[in-house]
Formats: C-alpha cells, sequence, structure tokens
C-alpha cells in the first residue's frame, strides 16, 4: 500500500547565533525520508526564520513509512565552508498510518541536537496519504498499532519479535567521523530498528487475527560489539470501537454493569463506562467508525494499561528454607530444554529445590507430582506460550493465581557466532519461555499473567529473565459477562468456570477499598448482595500434592477453599479482590561481591550466584511483607545488575493485605544466643520488630474489623477481641501448628540482616506504592508532578545495609522534595539500578505524584471495613460448612454494631444502640485528620501530562493517538560549563521530556500515558570534560478531557466519583492457529542458572 | 558521596523562596544555610544534604531558565519547561525586578561592560551581592539596549518585549530615558534624590515632554527623545522675564498665595521672585542645549530647590508656589493672547512643579 508523504516547513523561533559577527543565522532547512531528501531557501539573517514552504512530496512504500522515522535537519548556511548543523528533528510516522482519520502531524518540535541539546524550535506539518490497497497479501502491517491499553473484545495470545543490527558506535567508520555524525547515525537505527520490530509484530497481530497489541513492552539491548537488538513483547488482541450500539457497551451482562450498580461498583461502571459513552459516541462517533482502529478510544481510566503483569506465589515458611540447600541450584551449560529445570527464579522453586531437590537436573520437585489444572484447558494449551503481558486484568479472567514462575539464564555475549541474525538471541528467549510455562505447569496452572522479559548487560555477559505471575484464566468469560468471545472453545471455560464459580462466586463484586460517602445507605443495602471474589486466592494445586511446602489456610472469606499464607505477584491488585486498610510499597535489595573475572570464569561466578541472592530477595521481601502486616504482594519487579565486583538484586512491589489470606501475625525471633551481647541485641532487635508491626498495623489501618474494637474503652469489645483472636489463633494453629513468622537469629549478620527489614516510616501525608493504582486508597484526584530521579554515587561498602541506605535515602529526600504535595500518593515507583563504574552505583526512579482528595467523612474509613466484614458475614451465612460457630458470631455481632454505627452517623438510621454509637465517637476523632490540605482537583493540569500511570485522575480519555518511543542520545565535550554530571544530565533528562511533549502536542494529544524511562545510560569521562547519555523513552500518545475543565465535554454527576476505576472487561480468546502442545509437563521448578557458551 | 543527585518533573515547580535567593545572588550553599535557618529542616524532619540536593535542582533549573529570562518572550514559547502562565510571570516580574539603591547607581551611566567591572564598588556601597547587581545592570543594559531604537510609547515597548507589569515597566522606561539622554544624576549635590525621585521625573517628563506626549505633533520618533520643536518652542518663555511681565507675573502671584505660605517662605519670596521666575524660565530656554539639558536636575537643585531650602520652605510652601505660578501666568495677557505660548507654558510648568515637588525633601 503506497502512499504519499507531505511536509511543509513552516518556521523556526529562537535559533542559536551561528554567526558571531551579526549575532544572526542563515538557516535553511533538509528534509529527508529514506533516500530522497528536499531543501528550503536559506532564511537568511534571522533568529525567527518563516519559511513557508511548499509542500515538499514523497511518494514511497508503507513499509518504509514505517521503518523508517523522517528526518528533518536544520543547518546555517555558509558560502564557503560546510554548512552548520543546528539541529535535528526525527518525527515517527507511525501513528499517522490510521486510515480510518486523516491525522496531521502540526506543531512545534524542538530542534535537538547531540552535542548542544535544545536549540530552538521547529514549525512543521506532516501529512500522508494512504492509497487504498486491495492486496491481501501484505507486506506491511499499516493500522495496526501497538498501544498499551484499551477495550478488548477477543484476546490472541502472545506475540514477540526480536531484531537484530549493527551499533554504528562500533562500526569501523566511527574512528574517522565526528561525534554528532556518530550519535546521529545510532539515533537513526535506533529509530528504524523500532519501526521495523513493531512492523513485523503488526504482521503477526493480523496473522493472528487480531488488530492491536495490548500490554507491549519494547526493550533495547546495547549489546556493545555484537550490535543493538531491539525486541517486543506484547498480547495480541482484537479492540471493538466503542460505539453507542456497540455489543460491548450496550450488552447486559455482569461485566458491563448498569450505573444503577454503582454503589457496589463504584469503581468502574459509573465513571469509566459512563465516560466512555459520553466522551466517544457524541464526538467521536464519525472518527474511529472502523473496529480496525483499534486504539482509538481506550478509556485508559477504566483499564490500566498493561505494562507489567501480576504474578502471585504463594510462599512457604520461611523457617523452611535455608540458602544452604541450594546448592545444587545451579548448573552450567545444561541447555537440554526437554528436562527444562534451568530456570531457578521462582520464589516456590527457591524453596522447592532447597527443601526437595538436591539436583535441579533431576527436574525440580519432580518428587512432588504436582497436578495438571482439573479441566483441559485445550484452548490456553494450544497456544505456545499461553502468556498475557498485561498487568491488569479484567475482572473474571482470573480464575486461580499460583504464584511467581521466573526463569534466568546467564549468556556470553561475544560468543554469538551470528551477531547479526536474530536467531542465537531467539533461541535464548525460547529456552527461557519454555522454562516458565512449565514452571507455571508444575504450580497446577496453564497461563501466566503479568509476563515480562528483561536483560540486564554488563560488558560481554548478558542476564536474561522471564517472569510472570502463573494462574488459571477465564479466557471465554462468564456467559452473564457479556464480552463476546471469539474464541471456539469456550464451553470448555465454561464447564471449568461452573465448577470454580458454583457457590462460591456470586455474580456480584465488591471492590472494597473504594471510596463511598456518597452512597452509604445504597451501600449497605448492597452488601448483601456483593460477596467479594475470594477465588482469585484459592491454591490452583491440589492440597493433598503441594508443589511445595506452603502452609494453607481456609479461605478467610469463604471459609471452604484452602488459600496459602503468603501470595505474591506481578499484576496490579485485581479489582475483585477483597482487600484490608492501605497497601504500601515494600523492597528488597540484595548486595553482593564478586571476584573479577571474565569470560566464561565471571558467567559461572555470575549464574553461581543467582539463585542465592533470588533466595535473599524472596526472603527479605517476605519478612518485610510480614513486619508490615501484610499478607500479598503485587506488581513485583526484579532488577538484577551485574558490575566487575559486584552484584546488585533490587525487588521492588506494592504490599496488600489480602482478606481472603490468614492475617500475618506479629514477628518473633528466635535463635541462640552465644553471648549475652548478642542476646541484648536480639531482645532489642525483636522489641524494634515488635513495634513495627504492630505501628504499620496502624499507619495502613489493618485491622480486621474485630481487632478495630481494641482502641474502644467499651469492655464488652476487648472481650470481643480476646476471643476473636484466640479463634484465630486456633485455626492457625491446628493448621500450622507453628508460629508463621519467625525469624531465625543466629549471629551478628543475622542481626544485620534482621535489621535492614525496618524500614524508615514513611511520613504523614504520603503513600507509596508500585502499582498503577494506590491499593486502598481510592480518592485520588488530581496528577501533580511527574518526577524522574537520577542518582549515582559510590557504594560505601558493598553490604545490603550500604546498599539499602540509599534507597532509603532517595525515598526520604524525594519527601522532602514533594514536601508541599503532601497529602499524595506517589505510584508506579519504578526503580532502575546499574553499575556504571567500579563501586559506583546509578539509581533512576520514576513515579508519579497523585493528589489525595478529601476523604468524604470520618465515617469513611468505617465504611471501607463495613464491606469486609459485611460481606464476609454474608459469606458465612451462606456457606454451608461452618465448624467454628464461636467465631462465625463473633464476626457477625460484630458486623451488626458496625452498621449501627454507620447508620446513626448519617442519621437515618433507626438504630441507636448505644454501643454503636459509642464506638463511632470513638473512631471519629482518631480518624479524623487534622488540619489536612486536601486537593481538590479543581485545577485542569498544564501543558501536556506525563504519566508513567494508564489513567488521569479526573480525566477522560477522549481518543488514543499512538505509540512513541524514542531513543535520544546526547553528548558534550563540555561536562564542566553546563554544570557537571549534574547540569548536564539535569538539562538532558528535561530536553527528553520537552522532545515527548513536543510530539504529544502535534498530534492533537494532551497527554502521554505508561510513560517510562528505561536505559537511561550515563558514561562520563571527566577528566576529558566529556560526557554522554542515552536515554530510552516510551508511552501513548492521547486526548483527554478533564473533568474540571469547563471546557470540556459536559459529564454524568456522577463522574466526579474519582478515577478510580477499572473497567470491566470481558476477552475472548481464540487462538488464531495450532500450535504445538505440550503436554509433557515437566515440573521443572527447580533452580538453576545455565552458562551457554556459544562457543563449544 | 553523590557524583549525581537530579531531580526532573514534567511540570517546573518554582519555590518562591528559593528563587528569590537565587535571584538576590546567594550560591546554593548559602541558600541552603539560609533556609536551614528558617526551620524548614525541623518542619519536614529532613537532613542538610537533603535541602541541598533540592536547592541544587532548583538552582540547575535557574540556570536554563535564565536564558529564556533575557528574552521573556521566549519564556512562554519554549518548550523545555513547562511552567504555568501565573508562575512565568512571577518568574519574569522578580527577575526584572532590582533594588532601587543599586539601580540609583547606575542611573544615568554609561552601560558599558567596564562599568560592569566596576560593580564591585556598588555592590560594597549597597551592600547587595555582586551577583544580584550583575544581573540588574545586565537587564538595564538589556531592556536598554532592546528598546533604545524603537518607535512609538517607551513603557509599551518594554511591557510587549518584557511581559513586565505597568509598574516595574515605568520604573524601566525612566531609567531609559535618563540614560537615553544622558541626565545627569550622579554629582554629590544630586546625592541626596532617591530612584524614586527620578522615576517621578522622567515619567512625566516623557509623559509631557516626550514624542509620545499628547501635545506632541508628530508621533513618529522615538519616545525616549524628548519633543524638539516643543524644547525649541520653550525659548519663547524668556518673554516673561521682561521686566513688565515679571512683575505683573510677581504681583499676582503674592496676591495668589497671600496668607497660604510659611512666614519664612514668604518674606523670601517676596524678596526673591525676580530671581526664582528667572531660573525657571533660564532653564526652560536653554533645554535645546543638550548640554543643559542634561543638567537639569542640577539646576533645579542648584537654582531652586537648594535656596528654598535654605529659606526654610516647606514641600507645601513650593507646592502652593509653583500652583500659583503656574496658574497666574495663564491669566497674563502675553500668555492668554499667544496660545502658542500658552501650550508651551502648561507644558513646561507642569511638569516642573510636579518633578520639583518630588525632589524637594526639606
Amino acid at each position: 500500500m503506497p502512499g504519499k508523504l507531505k511536509v511543509r516547513v513552516v518556521a523556526a523561533r529562537d535559533l542559536p547565533v551561528m554567526d558571531r559577527a551579526s549575532e544572526l543565522t542563515d538557516a535553511f532547512v533538509e528534509v529527508k525520508f529514506k533516500s530522497t531528501t528536499c531543501k528550503t531557501e536559506v532564511f537568511r539573517k534571522s533568529l525567527n526564520p518563516q519559511w513557508n514552504s511548499e509542500w515538499y512530496r514523497f511518494e514511497v512504500d508503507d513499509e518504509d513509512l514505517q521503518d523508517e522515522p523522517l528526518q528533518i535537519r536544520v543547518l546555517d548556511h555558509d558560502t564557503y565552508s560546510a554548512h552548520d548543523a543546528i539541529g535535528k528533528v526525527y518525527i515517527d510516522l507511525n501513528p499517522l498510518l490510521t486510515k480510518e482519520r486523516t491525522m496531521v502531524i502540526n506543531g512545534w518540535f524542538p530542534i535537538f541536537d547531540t552535542m548542544h541539546g535544545i536549540r530552538g524550535e521547529l514549525c512543521v506539518m506532516v501529512k500522508i496519504d494512504l492509497f487504498s490497497d486491495f492486496n491481501k497479501f501484505r507486506q506491511s502491517s499499516c493500522g495496526v498499532h501497538v498501544p498499551q491499553g484499551h477495550l478488548v473484545k477477543a484476546v490472541h495470545g502472545f506475540i514477540e519479535e526480536l531484531v537484530v543490527n549493527d551499533d554504528p558506535e562500533y562500526q569501523w567508520i566511527d574512528k574517522i567521523r565526528s561525534m554528532r555524525a556518530s550519535n546521529e547515525a545510532r539515533q537513526v537505527q535506533f529509530s528504524k530498528l523500532s519501526g521495523q520490530l513493531q512492523r513485523k509484530i503488526g504482521l503477526k497481530v493480523l496473522e493472528m487475527g487480531g488488530n492491536a497489541v495490548i500490554g507491549y513492552r519494547q526493550c533495547f539491548d546495547l549489546e556493545g560489539e555484537s550490535g543493538i537488538v531491539v525486541r517486543a513483547i506484547g498480547t495480541s488482541v482484537r479492540l471493538i470501537p466503542l460505539h453507542g450500539h456497540d455489543g460491548y457497551l450496550l450488552s447486559p451482562g455482569s461485566s458491563v454493569r448498569p450505573l444503577g450498580h454503582s454503589p457496589t461498583y463504584p469503581s468502574f461502571p459509573s465513571s469509566t463506562v459512563g465516560r466512555i459513552l459520553r466522551g466517544n459516541s457524541p464526538s467521536k462517533r464519525g472518527s474511529l467508525p472502523n473496529a480496525h482502529s483499534l486504539l482509538t478510544n481506550p478509556n485508559l481510566n477504566s483499564f490500566p494499561l498493561p505494562d507489567d503483569i501480576m504474578a502471585a506465589s504463594p510462599s512457604a515458611k520461611v523457617s523452611s528454607f535455608s540458602p544452604v540447600k541450594l546448592t545444587g541450584g545451579r548448573r552450567s551449560s545444561d541447555s537440554d530444554i526437554g528436562t527444562p529445570p534451568k530456570g531457578h527464579d521462582d520464589y516456590n522453586h527457591v524453596v522447592k529445590t532447597g527443601s526437595l531437590t538436591g539436583s535441579s537436573g533431576s527436574g525440580g520437585f519432580v518428587k512432588a507430582p504436582f497436578h495438571r489444572p482439573v479441566i483441559q484447558q485445550e484452548s490456553i494449551d494450544m497456544l505456545e506460550y499461553p502468556f498475557f503481558t498485561m498487568k491488569t486484568l479484567p475482572p473474571g479472567f482470573l480464575v486461580h493465581v499460583g504464584g511467581v514462575v521466573t526463569a534466568r539464564s546467564v549468556k556470553l555475549l561475544d560468543r554469538i557466532h551470528n551477531p547479526d541474525e536474530p536467531e542465537t538471541r531467539d533461541v535464548w528467549w525460547t529456552e527461557l519461555r519454555t522454562e516458565v510455562r512449565s514452571h507455571a505447569r508444575a504450580l497446577g496452572c496453564h497461563a501466566v499473567v503479568g509476563y515480562i522479559e528483561h536483560t540486564s548487560i554488563c560488558d560481554e555477559i548478558i542476564i536474561l529473565s522471564a517472569y510472570g505471575t502463573a494462574a488459571i484464566v477465564n479466557l471465554s468469560m462468564s456467559p452473564q459477562q457479556v464480552m463476546v468471545t471469539m474464541s471456539l472453545d469456550r464451553h470448555l471455560f465454561d464447564k471449568e468456570k461452573e465448577k470454580v464459580v458454583t457457590g462460591e462466586r456470586p455474580p456480584g463484586k465488591l471492590h472494597v477499598d473504594v471510596n463511598l460517602a456518597n452512597q452509604t445507605n445504597k451501600l449497605m443495602e448492597n452488601i448483601e448482595a456483593s460477596i467479594p471474589l475470594c477465588s482469585l486466592c484459592h491454591i490452583p494445586y491440589s492440597d493433598s500434592s503441594l508443589p511445595f511446602p506452603v502452609q494453607l489456610s481456609p479461605c478467610a472469606v469463604c471459609r471452604k477453599h484452602k488459600v496459602p499464607d503468603v501470595l505474591f505477584t506481578t499484576i496490579e491488585p485485581p479489582m475483585e479482590l477483597p482487600i484490608i486498610g492501605k497497601g504500601c510499597l515494600i523492597q528488597a535489595r540484595i548486595c553482593r561481591t564478586k571476584r573479577v573475572s571474565s569470560g566464561e570464569t565471571n558467567a559461572k561466578e555470575v549464574s553461581d550466584c543467582l539463585p542465592f541472592m533470588e533466595y535473599d530477595l524472596y526472603k527479605q521481601l517476605l519478612n518485610k511483607l510480614k513486619i508490615k502486616g501484610m499478607n500479598s504482594l503485587f506488581g513485583l519487579r526484579i532488577q538484577y545488575s551485574v558490575g566487575d565486583k559486584l552484584i546488585i538484586a533490587v525487588a521492588t512491589a506494592t504490599g496488600v493485605f489480602s482478606a481472603p489470606l490468614p492475617a500475618p501475625l506479629a514477628p518473633k525471633i528466635i535463635g541462640k544466643s552465644p553471648n549475652a551481647n548478642t542476646e541484648a541485641s536480639r531482645q532489642d532487635l525483636q522489641k524494634r520488630l515488635r513495634e513495627a508491626y504492630n505501628r504499620n498495623r496502624d499507619v495502613y489501618n489493618l485491622h480486621l474489623p474485630s481487632l478495630t474494637q481494641e482502641h474502644s474503652p467499651n469492655v464488652q469489645a476487648t472481650d470481643d477481641l480476646d476471643s476473636d483472636n484466640e479463634a484465630l489463633n486456633d485455626i492457625d494453629l491446628t493448621l500450622g501448628g507453628k508460629e508463621t513468622f519467625v525469624l531465625e537469629i543466629d549471629d551478628i549478620r543475622d542481626v544485620e540482616v534482621a535489621s535492614i527489614l525496618l524500614d524508615p516510616p514513611i511520613p504523614e501525608g504520603f503513600e507509596v506504592c508500585n502499582t498503577d493504582r494506590m491499593p486502598g486508597v481510592s480518592n485520588l484526584v488530581n496528577n501533580l508532578q511527574m518526577f524522574s530521579r537520577v542518582w549515582r554515587g559510590q557504594l560505601k561498602d558493598a553490604s545490603n545495609t550500604a546498599f539499602s541506605k540509599i534507597f532509603e535515602g532517595m525515598f526520604r529526600s524525594l519527601y522532602f522534595k514533594l514536601r508541599s504535595m503532601a497529602p499524595c500518593a506517589l505510584c508506579h515507583i519504578n526503580f532502575d539500578v546499574d553499575i556504571p563504574e567500579e563501586d559506583e552505583i546509578q539509581v533512576s526512579m520514576t513515579g508519579m505524584c497523585v493528589g489525595i482528595g478529601e476523604p468524604p467523612t470520618a465515617a469513611n474509613d468505617l465504611i471501607t471495613l463495613v464491606p469486609e466484614v459485611g460481606s464476609s458475614n454474608s459469606n458465612m451465612k451462606t456457606g454451608t460448612e461452618i465448624d467454628d460457630m464461636q467465631f462465625h458470631m463473633e464476626m457477625a455481632q460484630d458486623v451488626t454494631r458496625k452498621e449501627a454505627s454507620l447508620h446513626s452517623h448519617n442519621s437515618t438510621s433507626s438504630f441507636d444502640e448505644n454501643e454503636g454509637l459509642r464506638s463511632l465517637k470513638v473512631h471519629v476523632p482518631k480518624l479524623s485528620p487534622k488540619k489536612v490540605r486536601y486537593h481538590s482537583g479543581s485545577r485542569p493540569p498544564l501543558g501536556v501530562v506525563i504519566t508513567p500511570l494508564p489513567y488521569l485522575p479526573g480525566a477522560t480519555i477522549v481518543h488514543y493517538l499512538g505509540y512513541l518511543n524514542f531513543f535520544i542520545i546526547r553528548e558534550t565535550t563540555s561536562v564542566r560549563e553546563e554544570g557537571g554530571l549534574n547540569g548536564f544530565m539535569h538539562s538532558f533528562l528535561a530536553e527528553v521530556l520537552a522532545i515527548c511533549r513536543a510530539h504529544v502536542g502535534a498530534l492533537g494529544g494532551n497527554a502521554l500515558v505508561c510513560f517510562q524511562m528505561t536505559e537511561c545510560i550515563l558514561e562520563g569521562n571527566l577528566h576529558k570534560n566529556q560526557s554522554q547519555c542515552l536515554i530510552n523513552v516510551y508511552g501513548d500518545v492521547i486526548q483527554v478531557t478533564f473533568d474540571s475543565d469547563p471546557h470540556s465535554l459536559p459529564l454524568a454527576p456522577s463522574s466526579d466519583s474519582v478515577g478510580s476505576s477499572s473497567t470491566p472487561r470481558t476477552h475472548g480468546v481464540s487462538p488464531g492457529r495450532q500450535m504445538s502442545i505440550r503436554k509433557s509437563a515437566s515440573p521443572s521448578n527447580s533452580v538453576s542458572l545455565k552458562v551457554t557458551d556459544e562457543g563449544q | 558521596m553523590a557524583n549525581v543527585d537530579i531531580f526532573v518533573g514534567n511540570e517546573t515547580l518554582i519555590d518562591p523562596d528559593v528563587y528569590q535567593l537565587w535571584l538576590d545572588g546567594y550560591t546554593a550553599q548559602e541558600t541552603a544555610q539560609i533556609l536551614q535557618k528558617r526551620g524548614i529542616l525541623q518542619q519536614y524532619g529532613a537532613t542538610f544534604d537533603m535541602l541541598l540536593s533540592d536547592t541544587l535542582d532548583h538552582y540547575r533549573n535557574f540556570f536554563v531558565l535564565e536564558r529564556y529570562l533575557k528574552n521573556p518572550v521566549l519564556v512562554g514559547d519554549q518548550l523545555l519547561m513547562q511552567i504555568s502562565p501565573q508562575t512565568q510571570a512571577m518568574l519574569i516580574e522578580k527577575y526584572y525586578e532590582f533594588d532601587s539603591s543599586v539601580v540609583r547607581e547606575l542611573l544615568g551611566k554609561k552601560l558599558t561592560t567596564r562599568q560592569r567591572n566596576a560593580l564591585d564598588d556598588v555592590s560594597d556601597k549597597t551592600r547587595v551581592p555582586l551577583r544580584s547587581c550583575r544581573r540588574q545592570f545586565d537587564n538595564v543594559k538589556q531592556v536598554f539596549k532592546t528598546v533604545e531604537e524603537m518607535l512609538g510609547s517607551l513603557v509599551d515597548n518594554i511591557k510587549t518585549h518584557f511581559l513586565l507589569s505597568d509598574h516595574l515597566a515605568k520604573q524601566y522606561a525612566a531609567i531609559v530615558f535618563i540614560t537615553n539622554n544622558r541626565f545627569e544624576t550622579g554629582k554629590k549635590r544630586l546625592g541626596y534624590l532617591t530612584f524614586p525621585d527620578f522615576v517621578h521625573c522622567a515619567n512625566e517628563m516623557i509623559t509631557n515632554w516626550s514624542y509620545s506626549s499628547k501635545d506632541c505633533k508628530h508621533h513618529d520618533d522615538m519616545d525616549q527623545d524628548l519633543d524638539r520643536d516643543f524644547l525649541i518652542d520653550l525659548r519663547d518663555l524668556k518673554i516673561l522675564s521682561e521686566k513688565e511681565h515679571l512683575d505683573e507675573h510677581r504681583v499676582a502671584v503674592l496676591k495668589a498665595i497671600h496668607g497660604k505660605l510659611s512666614t519664612s517662605a514668604a518674606v523670601e519670596l517676596d524678596h526673591n521672585f525676580k530671581n526664582i521666575s528667572k531660573t525657571l524660565i533660564n532653564v526652560a530656554s536653554g533645554l535645546n542645549h543638550s548640554r543643559e539639558l542634561r543638567d537639569l536636575f542640577e539646576d533645579f537643585v542648584d537654582k531652586f530647590i537648594d535656596p528654598c531650602k535654605q529659606a526654610k520652605w516647606t514641600q507645601n510652601d513650593v507646592k502652593i508656589f509653583l500652583q500659583a505660578y503656574a496658574e497666574v501666568a495663564q491669566q497674563m495677557h502675553v500668555v492668554r493672547s499667544n496660545s502658542q505660548l500658552l501650550k508651551v507654558w502648561e507644558r513646561y510648568t507642569g511638569t516642573i512643579s510636579s518633578c520639583l515637588i518630588q525632589m524637594y525633601h526639606p
């Protein structure tokens, strides 16, 4: 499908002075596409030239349109010598390649020079006329975009692609060309590879019958000598346009609820779906009529972009594993895929390996026969890799969550036979994916959600990681969940669903943490009808044959099914999961020394080390989680980085108290005390842990409903508490027979380890998480500030304590920095660690500061608790097999009291039970905040919003306009003059953001969501006064209207219930083609790393 | 310990306190210490390092911003930093604000590099940090260079090109006006005059005597230059110092102010009216010579203000006298019959009255 590209150069402003004598510039512009170049006239003696050029036309293949960037270069004309470069503008044409809409790129772009940064701005217009194309056999994939979020009709499955090319920096010619030429060659190369990759992905998607990619993640691996690898993973889907008459929105069903239900479902039905209709049907109908224009209206508000994933891993008792047992975990150069256990990473697996298998070669926990999922999931088994890259899944999609599954391997880059061909890397990833898949099967799960791939390169060593959350998913969705699915095998899933759902998944769902103040009364009515979906947490494997030692207990919600004591996941907290209190960020940081070596020895050493680090990471995470009084982790991200002498690893996740899982008990320390000194410090530590645990429970409001009475002077309440506790303890004791949370401390080193567990408290007014939404805080009203922070410095000594200090320091100074914004939630905190030099650590941190609005009333806190109580209560009533009658009674009684207090507060109640009133009085002063200035969200944000989140609080997404991915290089030979490394880096970051904003604006958008900054590579040679920095950024361009903006579209009254919404979506999956079915599910959960050396 | 420690946001948020300290010429270290003394650390439980890192982030932003602030029109257009319009206005306004004491030192001087290098003295004298002096000097020079050659209203030009408030634009207009006409302001005798005094006088002159004044017949020339026709016409006022008119004028004035002046002033006036009037008229008729124009302030002080001060006139005396002096003459036949002369008289006396009253610090 050939097309005509038209470019017009309008003007420039604020150009640099190129002629010292006149202090002016004679500027002209070269417009280059592929090999064709057009030039404007020279506009003499002006810093603000106006060319108003004609339209330059380029007749091109659409394949080129996708692969090639449009390159616009601004130069200063010089009669006698070579023209001087002022700077360049690169424009990615992919967003223009929609057939449905005539889009134009029109706006001011910063003129960027790799040696000088931004030098003025250029106004250009770009249009593309595409000729219609009837040839079905397409070379290109015009029209398939790679967005990161939207509404989905069918899920087709995992897609991946990988392209390789030379790195111009390492070509021989680089020795003789200027830095600028080298940087520009590189930038063009990045841009071309990215275009090529997206086109190939697009083709694959079309082949599968999809029309969009979600959960798209594109990464650059700078391998150095062996080239640049650009790879992407995503999930192919079919999107449907959000039209008023479209089946999705109008169809009756549980996933799309009528607005009337909003009280129970405050998050999505009223605000999101309603908004979509409002936003799109009137204004957009003409513009996006075709289902092919996939991404037009993602209501990102409702569907958090799947950039990550969740993974859950049930964990075993801490005390049960010890690293010593892991020795068998690593094997080098075992490339046999048939015996899968090469991975090593899943926490579970670590545990398993440790305790059950001596050698991973024999297949991890072979001895624990794992059970295949009860129901044959043929459709999903037909997928070669049943992976889903989204981290937010539609309600009903997840059935059970198993645990985190991980595979890692260490490779040597200088042993690649054909560095220019992608085959070798394809093989590497295939091995890892296969391993992840088999790990998932071992957990009784048939799918992996929240799937992520990551690399870390240090010289010739590359660590490849693939991880995700093993889960049982429901691809067809329940019948009442409307989304018509394309999947052929729907009945299969229905069967499975029946089994799972019957008697345990009531039709209604409840999002507990939503702010319901306005609808308190309605809420109370609805509570009986709606019961949280606790099945998510139920174990997917059989409890008679555990894949690894795990402590099971009955689900605290339904009390019928077994749940693990702890759940680790890489996904966003599912909307339907009932949670208690608020969530918070939990981070484990490990730092180890290694010997300086190279080649194979080095690789071996690294891979030897990894399992232990992984083990330590999980242990630290688990302990921190328990001290926080929580029991599940979401959004888990793990990153390794290898230096010459150091290996570091950082795991970041958001801890949450999931209602179905048992409450963690207070920490206890055991251990022999060889001398009094240790004993004293042990006791001290015990005390501090205890205090932290109690404080955290208060801070995060984690008390079970019955326990909230603790603070009541009411004697009877205290009695209740005691008996409740007793009851709970009884249960735990009968199940586990031991304390759940024990720290073993044998020597000083352990004490140190344990003291790391005590995070400094977060100052008041701040909430921190690494998920898109802040669990337990729903009244987020406006974006305050997207921030990126880069820290680089010496690591004092290679200890975990020193390493942790860096992060703690970064957090503390972040709080200080953002002090004027409290109360606020810092969401999507993302870390990137690197060891750029010996002993030097670089940590890049990005995140979004979101303003917290006024909590509706003081009673609100009670309300958030009530659903818990109410639901468990009603559940218990309906349940048939409740053994513990006493417990049940207490709970019920408690609920009544709560309800009473609630009603009385609303002053509409007929209850005037003294007790209720009293407990209310007790609560109100405690909960009512001191003079806190909450954010109102009334001011629409400024200019172009950039956010790592998939949604904008207080805004409605109207259009999806395209995906941006830039890899920008900046170099300087005058570091000192630019304010040192700090000044250089600071202005470069600001420039990168400015370039992003300009592209968003030129596409007609006003926000960039799912923004990520990766590959922030800073190299400096201060002696030469020279420095170079590379940054890769990407995100989705959207157009939004702000609720508070008077000019925006009229909004329905309910829309002010702030943006904590999630969209109901149903997915159907039609596995496009037969794939090799892997029935030989090998139980591959061993910890092992593989060093493949290509040379042998 | 940290080699790199930076924070960059999508929106560039400005802390007005830090900005002010930066403008005042303090280094990041000094600023952090000042803020520390203000108790910001205790308030937020932070360490000094955090405060310093935060301050440095702000300073880096200011450093980048400064390029745009030199040409404020760019602040709104630039894409590098996303700043709210209110903040932009604040940034510009504050950047161009100055210390009267510093600018008073610069008034009437040629804005040369040599002058800039001599700012140490100004800094010592005014106790304003050198860096701040330099900024103020550069601003004045920048404004001067930009509007020097422009046609039209001086204040409007400044407002358009520097996006300043009316108040600040008028002050700059005064500086440009004084600098352009090279009025002498640095003499020792003029030392007591403050910057606001000059601003007042300059603006009066711009309004009434320059090419943009409403009485000026052709507006096509530059604002900061005085209406040459008017200056030439001023010579016609000489007629009032002829004996007959002088006597008539004197009698009428004395009559008009009878009983209104303080005793000492009345006595003095009785004796000296002729001298005073002659002086004022001489000044007027000399203004077409650029040399004498330059010495305008000096002449005022020498020939009018100092004698009055010696005679212990109050400011009120000066006011009443000047008012009467101007009004009474308009009733005199010689003036009334010549509309051209009447207009020139009004234009002259109105302005100098206002200036003299402002300049008169008893």
